[in-house]
């Protein structure tokens, strides 16, 4: 009979408890990738974006920043903490796993237990208030919006020196396209008594709040070379920015492959695993799969022997990839979370037999949401463009790389948002002026993504603002600081519109700021002011700023407005219909061009054909005007010709057109000069001097038509496949010899010119 | 731009007290002829939602699904709120193109207090007129999605018309 020795079998026993303990711990261990950093304000982190404040009930109204937060549960003067990270010193990772540490300095009297909610709305720490987030905006929920269920909770007694909180879903979802309005902390339980003090940003020492990250980046320095039968990609493994875990590295790549349209953000490999060399995930094909450090990768014939939809590439065919950069433990760079995970690096290439018909893109982008403005731009430096989902996106325009983590705003972006270098700005920064939805106007450092100012212009209430901002720069026309311009777009009226003019240092109102509807003008009595959907434009030469307008859908009352930027008089107006596109002046400011709706004057108010107006600027008077046949004109007309003739050129529904125009002569005439079927077309651009004309389209192209014939020459492809995008206003880099377009397909994209 | 709209045509505070007997008397009511297999209280009926459309100029508001791109100004999408639980929610609001890809994401948080039965209603305000709706006539069967706390709740089709 087999007996244990009992001392033995005690030895079994623990060793037993041990490798289960180990096991246990290593199945319930956090996951742990190729970095980790620690975000928490310091004399080498200064956290510029980041914020945090408290929230207390018994004083409401109250904002209150400084070296402490406060939570606390007591009837009537309940505190909330809200703290929120700048995470730019990791724009372009997958986040593996996110902690936030909160530092205790007056622990409370008992045990107590803190929630981590994500924060649902923008707010700014030195305005926000247990009653308001921004300026006189109010919380939905006073005390703070937040997700109802609970990200993480701590446990707290007497004794404790930290909080800490596993925020790791909200900061993925943060990268993942949701707004990262940071994490409010509160008790969870009502009324309990106790206060627990924690240290603040402010501090700028080990007790400022602490947010440790996990994560592992993209490749950078992605690119495509289209062959003949072939696709060569190239990228870069980057260097830590981080701390490397437990002796792991970045070993190499997966790579999928889709053909038409990118691949989706459903598919990708799963954490730990290597995917099967031309496995399918989702909807791509695994098509290179390395854990040796290659940087570089031919798709042919000869390397990608899959069945399709791999295998080499058909000349004429796009084919989009996305590469995922993995660590030794098979981590990759995206975010595991169920909504799939939008953010890793890809590019696309078309290989054709002969270089001519080769096409690829510079870069790819990932913007969350549509968005069809053109983007705005430092040339050669950044591009930026809004989305739909409330963010703000500066990539760097030369690799395509976000410069940081996109900046959460309060509502959506629907307009270009123009750049001022720092050496025109009267701020002294590289500064960009957004619009939202939300009724916000914003001043944000592009530099570091820092909100200089936000402002609600009307102070308590909601505009709807749909036009971009326009901004005089004081370098150019005087005066002690810039001025940003802009209009409402408020549909219940059609009558009491208004027009802002804001001191571009502080946000503040001018003088005269705002104008409201009915408008009482210099010489032309009173007058209605119906929605604004387009962007204002700044005339130095006349000192004006021109404003165009919807007009209740007839001529009735104007839809025309010249302004006195230093005044707000409003010099001149013309009645020509609904407007929604914006102004366009000639190089020398001697000429206005403007595209009217066509609205049909009746009732229902339907769109019908543009009319173009030449307008002189000095008098508001027209000079010419031109009917089209071609539905309204898209956004803006193009001015081209630093003197007369000039060529205007503007997109309807389904045609791009050239007109000329000699303004020199006694009565000047548009004349057609030609027009180029492209489906649905964007507003054209171009610029004095190129021989091309480039527009976007809904089949998911970007168009290159000859100025000087509108011969559609040749074209590049965004996205032509499954989830084919409308392609939005095309914007061009002449340093770089770039065109910049974002699409439906929640994505920029960026092509060098010629194509 | 997004608001929420709470119907009650008496104030939010006074119509916990209302709200309450009204729900008390209801669980007395049906304490004793609904329960579940075992004996205990049913599970809360799940929250719903559902979508009115409406063109914001129309001088009344029908349940249409079709809009003019051409001759709509303002696109309101109405959400109305049923047996949402008690606390703070958020609600998120996706307006998907024709062909699914994402046009407009939104996200309101609103609270809901204990004893409250008053109906919820949060209203989406969609610009039409001189947006790339009209300009790069996106017309077709659009989506509008929404979720309560990250779990999608409802959807309906909405088509704009050209």
């Amino acid at each position: 009979m087999y007996t244990e020795h009992p001392v033995i079998e005690v030895r079994r026993t623990r060793w037993r408890r041990w490798s289960s303990l180990v096991v246990m711990l290593l199945i319930a261990a956090p996951v742990i990738a190729r970095e980790t950093i620690v975000l928490q304000k310091s004399a080498t982190d200064t956290q510029a974006r980041g914020a945090d404040a408290t929230l207390n009930q018994l004083l409401p109204n109250g904002n209150n920043v400084g070296n402490t937060l406060t939570v606390a549960s007591v009837t009537g003067a309940t505190q909330h903490a809200i703290v929120e990270f700048d995470l730019s010193r990791i724009p372009n990772v997958g986040i593996k796993q996110a902690m936030l540490t909160l530092h205790v300095t007056a622990p409370p009297a008992g045990n107590v237990t803190y929630g981590a909610y994500n924060i649902s709305d923008f707010w700014q720490s030195n305005m926000a208030t247990w009653n308001t987030r921004v300026a006189t905006t109010a919380w939905n929920t006073a005390g703070g919006d937040t997700a109802a269920a609970v990200t993480n909770t701590a446990n707290l007694t007497a004794a404790s020196t930290t909080a800490k909180f596993n925020i790791t879903t909200d900061v993925q979802n943060w990268y993942n396209g949701s707004p990262n309005y940071g994490t409010l902390i509160k008790d969870q339980v009502a009324n309990d008594t106790f206060t627990t003090v924690f240290g603040a940003k402010a501090a700028s020492n080990a007790n400022s709040p602490e947010l440790d990250v996990t994560f592992v980046q993209n490749v950078a320095s992605l690119t495509a070379t289209p062959g003949n039968a072939s696709v060569t990609l190239s990228w870069s493994i980057p260097a830590l920015i981080g701390t490397a875990v437990a002796g792991e590295s970045y070993t190499g790549v997966v790579i999928l492959r889709r053909s038409g349209s990118p691949v989706d953000k459903n598919s990708f490999p799963a954490d730990t695993v290597v995917p099967a060399l031309c496995s399918t995930l989702g909807t791509g094909t695994v098509v290179f799969v390395d854990a040796t450090g290659k940087t570089s990768f031919t798709d042919n014939a000869t390397n990608d022997t899959c069945a399709a939809p791999g295998g080499a590439p058909v000349n004429g065919t796009t084919y989009f990839y996305k590469v995922f950069l993995h660590d030794s433990a098979n981590y990759y760079s995206y975010q595991p979370i169920g909504s799939g995970s939008t953010y890793t690096q890809e590019i696309s290439a078309t290989p054709a037999a002969t270089p001519a018909a080769q096409q690829n893109t510079q870069w790819i982008a990932a913007t969350f949401a549509t968005d069809l403005a053109s983007p705005s731009l430092v040339p050669g430096a950044t591009v930026a463009m809004g989305s739909q989902t409330n963010l703000l996106f500066f990539i760097n325009a030369v690799t395509g790389i976000r410069q940081f983590v996109p900046i959460s705003l309060g509502g959506s972006i629907a307009s270009r948002s123009p750049l001022i270098d720092a050496a025109f700005s009267s701020t002294g920064q590289n500064v960009d002026y957004v619009t939202d939805q939300d009724g916000l106007i914003y001043a944000i450092f592009t530099n570091t993504g820092v909100i200089d100012w936000v402002v609600n212009p009307i102070g308590s209430g909601k505009l709807l603002l749909q036009g971009g901002p326009a901004v005089q720069l004081a370098s150019i026309s005087g005066g002690t600081n810039d001025q940003v311009f802009f209009g409402t777009r408020n549909a219940a009226t059609t009558t009491g519109n208004q027009i802002f003019g804001l001191n571009g240092n502080t946000g503040a109102n001018a003088s005269w700021s705002p104008i409201t509807g009915p408008i009482s003008t210099t010489n032309n009595g009173v007058q209605n002011l119906d929605i604004i959907n387009s962007t204002p434009l700044v005339d130095y030469v006349h000192n004006a700023v021109w404003v165009t307008s919807r007009s209740a859908c007839g001529t009735s009352q104007p839809s025309l407005w010249e302004m006195n930027p230093s005044t707000g008089a409003v010099q001149a107006i013309a009645n020509l219909g609904d407007i929604d596109a914006s102004p366009t002046l000639t190089f020398s400011s001697d000429v206005l061009f403007v595209a009217t709706v066509g609205d049909s004057g009746g009732t229902p108010c339907t769109a019908g054909n543009s009319t173009i107006y030449a307008i002189n600027p000095t008098t508001g008077a027209t000079i010419a005007s031109f009917v089209t046949s071609d539905g309204p004109a898209v956004s803006y007309p193009v001015v081209l010709g630093s003197a007369p003739p000039y060529t205007v050129i503007y997109s309807g529904a389904t045609q791009v057109h050239a007109l000329s125009i000699d303004t020199s002569r006694p009565i000047p005439i548009f004349v057609p000069v030609w027009s180029t079927t492209v489906a649905n077309p964007s507003a054209p651009i171009s610029s004095t001097g190129l021989q091309f004309v480039f527009v976007g389209s809904s089949d998911g192209k970007i168009h290159e038509l000859m100025l000087t014939t509108g011969a559609d020459v040749k074209d590049e492809v965004t996205n032509i496949g499954a989830t084919k995008g409308t392609v939005g206003d095309p914007s061009i880099d002449e340093v770089m010899s770039r065109i910049y377009v974002t699409t439906t397909d929640q994505r920029a994209y960026a092509f060098a010119f010629p194509f | 731009m997004f608001r929420l709209k709470r119907l009650n045509s008496y104030s939010w505070k006074n119509s916990i007290l209302l709200a309450g007997v009204v729900i008390l008397a209801a669980w007395q009511f049906s304490g004793c002829q609904m329960t579940s297999a075992d004996g205990g209280t049913p599970p809360p009926a799940p929250a719903t939602a559902t979508f009115l459309f409406c063109d914001k100029e129309a001088p009344s508001c029908e349940n249409e699904t079709s809009f003019s791109a051409t001759a709509t100004r303002d696109l309101e999408v109405k959400v109305s709120w049923q047996n949402v639980p008690v606390g703070n929610h958020v609600q998120t609001l996706e307006i998907l193109l024709p062909g699914g890809n994402l046009y407009q994401q939104t996200q309101m948080a609103f609270g809901v207090e204990q004893g409250s039965n008053e109906s919820l209603v949060a209203i989406q305000t969609l610009p039409v007129a001189g947006t790339w709706i009209q300009q790069r006539h996106m017309t077709g069967e659009w989506t509008a999605r929404v979720s309560l706390d990250g779990q999608v709740v409802a959807s309906q089709m909405v088509e704009l018309t050209p």
